[in-house]
This record gives structure tokens, sequence and C-alpha cells, in this order.
């Protein structure tokens, strides 16, 4: 048998097989790229001889490696084999997918100082350059009103009706409060019109001020 | 990976003097969810205040009265949004005794969040 060198493997059945060349150990020269090959070490990392070995991505073999798994590193060994005059990795590489902080992170956002006016009718629609988005958790609602006799309502929709998430489209926030209050939820919601606001209801049921100041608190959700 | 655990422990407050609360090991963060604040004071009526900046206007929000007029040590639970407008990683407090100049000695439990 020939002598195949201390890191080859498998040696017998593939010097003279089909496959027209012996499996090696290939050491990483860098960090996984935006390509489908990578520079490498044969044998001995750093010092072995230098060649390029293709990889099999995902994609139909065209994802890049700096976004497959296993995410190679500089120094990392793998399995290669000449084919053609190219070395292959005989590693299977498939797509990776970023890794969401929001899952485990949570996003603040918020509204502030945003006037609203007592309104029997329907919500005003409060957004701001802080909010941004339609699915939310509510943390928190500030309300700065020198009304003495005031309800809240928060509606799914820019107009009032039976759409959305919350039965009849509405939930009731505050009913008969006076003067400024912040009002402390956990409540889910999801803008049903899509316009990233939170849709609010300010009644003024005394004959003092006709309008509102709100802060809105939350964090980012998703469905 | 887990929610990030962030704590301020053992702040003094003295009575209507606003304090930033820091722990730089263990709160170290802007941006956090508060979920609760825990008071230790022998006032019998005091209001604690908290600021997102030390100019006690700017930032998300101006002030917060999180507690009103109680009596003693309490446990405040909250999940409220928080955003240190300074940058410098700390929690903007006011206690205030109503009735006498008791201080108080706080902790701020919370989860780290980020605005990105």
């Amino acid at each position: 048998m020939a002598d195949l060198g201390p890191t080859t493997i498998f040696g017998d059945l593939t010097t003279n097989g089909s496959l027209g060349g012996a499996v090696r150990i290939a050491y990483c020269g860098a960090d996984a790229g935006a390509g489908t090959t990578i520079a490498c070490f044969l044998d001995t990392d750093t010092t072995g001889e230098s060649v390029t070995v293709k990889c099999l991505t995902g994609g139909g073999g065209e994802s890049l490696l700096n976004a497959s798994v296993p995410r190679l590193s500089d120094g990392d060994p793998m399995f290669v084999i000449k084919h053609n005059d190219t070395w292959y990795s005989t590693t299977i590489f498939e797509d990776s997918q970023d890794f969401d902080e929001g899952l485990v992170m949570p996003k603040l956002k918020y509204i502030t100082n945003y006037t609203i006016s007592d309104d029997s009718a329907g919500p005003d629609s409060c957004f701001g350059a802080n909010w941004g988005v339609n699915k939310s958790i509510i943390k928190a609602i500030k309300v700065q009103t020198t009304s003495t006799d005031w309800d809240l309502i928060l509606w799914t929709n820019a107009s009032a009706g039976d759409v959305g998430m919350y039965d009849n489209g509405y939930v009731d926030l505050v009913n008969g409060a006076s003067g400024s209050q912040v009002i402390l939820l956990d409540l889910p919601y999801i803008d049903y019109d899509s316009g990233s606001s939170v849709h609010l209801q300010f009644m003024d049921q005394s004959s003092g001020a006709t309008t509102a100041i709100v802060d809105v608190y939350g964090v980012e959700a998703r469905t | 990976m887990s929610n990030m655990i962030k704590y301020i422990t053992a702040h003094s407050l003295t009575d209507s003097s606003l304090s930033a609360a820091i722990d730089s090991t263990n709160w170290a963060i802007d941006e956090a969810l508060i979920k609760e604040i825990r008071v230790i004071t022998a006032a019998i009526d005091w209001d604690l205040t908290i600021y997102c900046d030390s100019d006690q206007t700017s930032g998300m929000f101006s002030s917060i009265k999180i507690g009103k007029n109680l009596s003693g040590n309490q446990d405040i639970l909250l999940d409220i949004p928080y955003i240190d407008n300074d940058s410098n990683n700390s929690v903007h407090c006011l206690f205030a005794d109503n009735v006498a100049s008791n201080g108080a000695v706080i902790d701020i439990y919370g989860e780290e969040a980020r605005i990105t």
C-alpha cells in the first residue's frame, strides 16, 4: 500500500478509487467569508501546502460561507478531497439564520407628548418616530390633563368599529379618572390598520379640559 | 439565550434630593425594563419619582411618580420601559418624605432592553 502520509485516512479506498484522491485534513487559513471557497493549509495549520477548498453550500451551492453552518473559523480543521484538480470539503454546509435579538431582549418603543382631543365619536391615532410598529406590548400610558372626570379607550383601528384583536374593537382603559395619571399595563396591541400608531379615545366627562397629552411606553412584539 | 437580569442594590436616597442610582457591575445599561423597586425607609408618608434625565425634563418621559403617599417599606411592582437619557447607566430617582426628612434605601430590579 502506498504511503499516504500521517493525516491521510481511508487511503485504500480513495487513492486509486473512483474519487481519484485521498481524504486529507485541511486547516482553514481564515474565517468564513463571502464566497463558497476558503483558503486552507493541507495537513498542518499555517505551514502546510496552501490550497483553495470548494465548499458545498445551501442555496444550490451558491450560499456564502459566512452565512452558512457550520461556520468556519481560522484554524478549523475539516476533511477535504481532491477531484478533477479541485479540493472539496466533505462537509455539507447549510444556510444559517441571523440570531434575532428581539426574541430575547425587549426593544423599547415610545410615543411622547402626543396631544389628543376630547372626542366622543372616535379615537385619535397616536404615533411618533420612536414607535413605528404595529405589534407591541403596551406597558404604560401617561395621561396629563386637568380634566376631573375622564375616560380613556384603546381601539385597534383608526375608526371606531368591531375589528381587530379586541372584542368589539376596543378595551376600556380608564373610567372616571381625575387629573393626570399613569396607567400601568402589560397589554398586547396590534394596530389593525397597520398605521404604526396607537388609537386612543379620550373623553372628558367634566366641563374642564378638552385635551390630554399622552405618552405611550411599550416593547415591540410580533405575531 | 435568556433575558438579561440587571439590578442595583442598596442605593441610598436623601430626602428631596435627586439621585442617580448606579451599579456599574450589575446594571451598566441605559435601556431597561424596570420590573420592581424595593424601598426601605422609616418615612410614613413618602413619594418616589423616577426621571429619565438629571435635568428632570428630557428623555422618553420627564417624570413618573411611581409611589405616592406610601408608608414604610414597600415593594413597587412595575414593568416599565426606561431609557437613561444621560447615557450614564443610571436610574434617576427622587425620594420625598412628605412629613419629615427621612431618606430611603432602594433596590432596582430589571431586565436589559434595547432601542435598536
